[in-house]
């Protein structure tokens, strides 16, 4: 019990969790604009194209975490390749600070959590009926009026449940942002494993990491309650 | 990522000096065959399983890379010479908790960890470790202070001062130079997890360098945090050398075995001074109930013997623990050890009993003071 007074008695433990609440947040909320865009590309190319674009999809997935970090480390630092094109066809006058601070920790963990989302929204979009479209239309509704008022709330539950998916994953994240966050940029996991490994605070580790799984259940339940069951699951397969 | 310790690093530096041409590989591999380290270096590398040390053989904890060749053979193939017993190295990275967790479940595959010094008591005083024998080891081959009832000086090392010598050409940086971003400006690198970061933001808060233990965290957190954007803190010794290789940073708070591999690559462009630095000593602790009982006690005093710490530093560029041997260094190596007298006399020792008590606390407040 004493951990857990302590977990809510400690100023800085609480600009942790905030800290990776922020960024979780804000990194589900451009993976999943991000993958509804891919995932609704996806639907509806061509097959060729479709291999093409699944590949693109795929390949970053298969690449090891450490590797996609340090990749974004070389082409987002200071001469990397971004800002020296920048700067070399005048759109800068001096390089943008990408990589070694929080939004440097975001471009890389949405970069590693579209995949997760693109997967349950695509699955979700073709499992869709496209006779009900015909008919949307056939009743003279304009294609972005068809897109807003019946295939956009048809593939919430699957958005919802991505949104989940890749918030649950991102509460863990911890190389992505020790190494592209530059020192300053700690995660919950990441404090979680100094706690452990180094300090030997066990209790408090302990505590955190309880806390950790006790908001991704309420996080599971709250979703299924707003998405119902049935269909998070169909989405999420 | 969990935090790399200076031992692993020195592991990654010799690996990459091998591949470099610099490591004699012949000699290397000859030495991998008649040790049984090669098994010992593929378990360490390729899975975390730790290698179990068999009846009769000492199994070496350090942190992985180039120390797991380098330990074999400065330290390991020499005494399996004098005594047949083998030592295999494993390079699983044996921090506190690691240990801790071995030791408490009944389950020791390691009979002697390389750790920092202040981790001899710490640990020791948890009852986590086994006494060192004195009437075996001798406490006179290490400097003064270095010889511990739980644990004893293996080698030392130093986070130094590196910089761009085009910044500076005539004399070397300060400390105060180093949060002088309007006077000198570009970024700046320290330690991530705040050893030789805080000594440095004292010094250039104006501490003098005898008064900077007790130390005051949050003043040196302060002085960390009036960087804003020009600090970037390095987590592996690797990211510290290739930050200024790409011209990221211009000055740099980081050990002085990657600095001086920074010297020779780069012709002396990127330099450090010895002024200032942190001198330290790493340590050998043997975890209780470990494997080998009793024969480690001979292996650690074999370890202090002047040319095999010599070894070490042609090795792995760290210093030896035992003052005798950096008195009889040729003159190439003499810039390159931090206990060499000239160069040890312009450093601060670190306070290793300050570290005991408060290393836990003060490495927790660091990070969170540093971040967000």
């Amino acid at each position: 019990m004493q951990f857990y007074r302590q977990i809510m008695a400690t100023e800085s433990i609480h600009r942790i969790i905030l800290t990776t609440l922020r960024i979780t947040a804000l990194t589900s909320i451009i993976a999943v604009v991000l993958a509804y865009i891919v995932a609704y590309a996806l639907a509806h190319m061509g097959p060729r194209q479709r291999m093409l674009l699944l590949l693109c999809v795929l390949i970053p997935f298969w690449l090891s975490v450490l590797v996609r970090a340090l990749s974004w480390l070389i082409l987002l630092r200071n001469n990397g390749l971004v800002n020296s094109a920048l700067l070399e066809t005048g759109l800068i006058g001096s390089p943008l600070p990408l990589v070694r601070n929080e939004t440097g920790v975001i471009i890389g963990m949405v970069h590693y959590l579209v995949p997760y989302a693109v997967f349950p929204i695509y699955a979700a979009m073709q499992s869709l009926d496209s006779r009900v479209f015909m008919a949307a239309r056939s009743v003279g509704g304009r294609p972005w009026r068809v897109f807003f008022d019946v295939y956009l709330p048809l593939t919430v539950p699957s958005v919802l449940g991505a949104g989940l998916l890749v918030f649950v994953f991102g509460l863990g994240f911890f190389i992505t942002p020790a190494i592209l966050g530059g020192g300053r940029v700690v995660m919950l996991s990441e404090y979680v494993s100094i706690s452990v490994l180094q300090t030997v605070r066990w209790g408090l580790a302990a505590a955190l990491s309880v806390l950790l799984l006790v908001t991704t259940l309420a996080l599971i339940a709250l979703v299924r309650r707003f998405a119902g069951a049935g269909k998070l699951l169909g989405a999420a397969r | 990522m969990p935090r790399q310790t200076f031992g692993q690093d020195l592991l990654e530096l010799a690996a990459q000096e091998m591949v470099a041409g610099r490591l004699n590989r012949r000699d290397f591999l000859s030495l991998l065959g008649a040790t049984g380290a090669a098994a010992a270096f593929a378990a360490g590398t390729l899975s975390s399983t730790p290698v179990m040390a068999r009846a009769k053989e000492i199994v070496i904890a350090n942190h992985g890379g180039d120390a797991v060749t380098g330990m074999a053979e400065a330290w390991g193939a020499p005494f399996t010479a004098d005594t047949g017993i083998p030592v295999r190295v494993d390079g699983a990275g044996p921090l506190a908790g690691k240990i801790t967790a071995m030791v408490e479940s009944g389950a020791v595959a390691w009979d002697v960890c390389d750790a920092d010094g202040f981790l001899c008591g710490q640990l020791g005083k948890k009852g986590l470790l086994e006494d060192v024998d004195y009437s075996v080891v001798d406490k006179s081959m290490v400097r003064a202070g270095w010889a511990w009832p739980q644990g004893i000086a293996n080698y030392a090392y130093s986070f130094v001062l590196a910089y761009r010598k085009d910044m500076f050409p005539d004399a070397p940086p300060t400390y105060a130079d180093f949060f002088d971003t309007k006077k000198y400006p570009g970024k700046r690198t320290m330690w991530k997890y705040q050893m030789g970061a805080m000594e440095a933001c004292l010094l250039g808060d104006g501490v003098p360098k005898d008064q900077l233990y007790p130390a005051d965290v949050d003043r040196a957190i302060a002085k960390a945090r009036s960087l804003g954007d020009d600090i970037i803190y390095w987590e592996s010794g690797a990211a510290s050398q290739q930050m200024f290789l790409d011209g990221e940073v211009v000055m740099g708070n980081i050990w002085n075995t990657r600095a001086s591999v920074l010297d020779r690559d780069t012709n002396g462009d990127v330099t450090w001074t010895w002024n200032d630095g942190l001198y330290q000593p790493s340590a050998f602790i043997i975890p209780r109930g470990n494997p080998a009982g009793v024969e480690v006690q001979r292996f650690l005093a074999s370890v202090l013997e002047p040319k095999r710490q010599i070894r070490l530093l042609e090795l792995l560029g760290n210093g030896p623990s035992n003052p005798a041997a950096s008195a009889m260094l040729p003159p190439e190596l003499q810039r390159l050890d931090p206990g060499f007298e000239p160069n040890f006399a312009v450093q601060v020792l670190r306070d290793e009993d300050w570290y005991e008590q408060h290393y836990d606390a003060a490495v927790e407040r660091w990070i969170d003071g540093i971040s967000g």
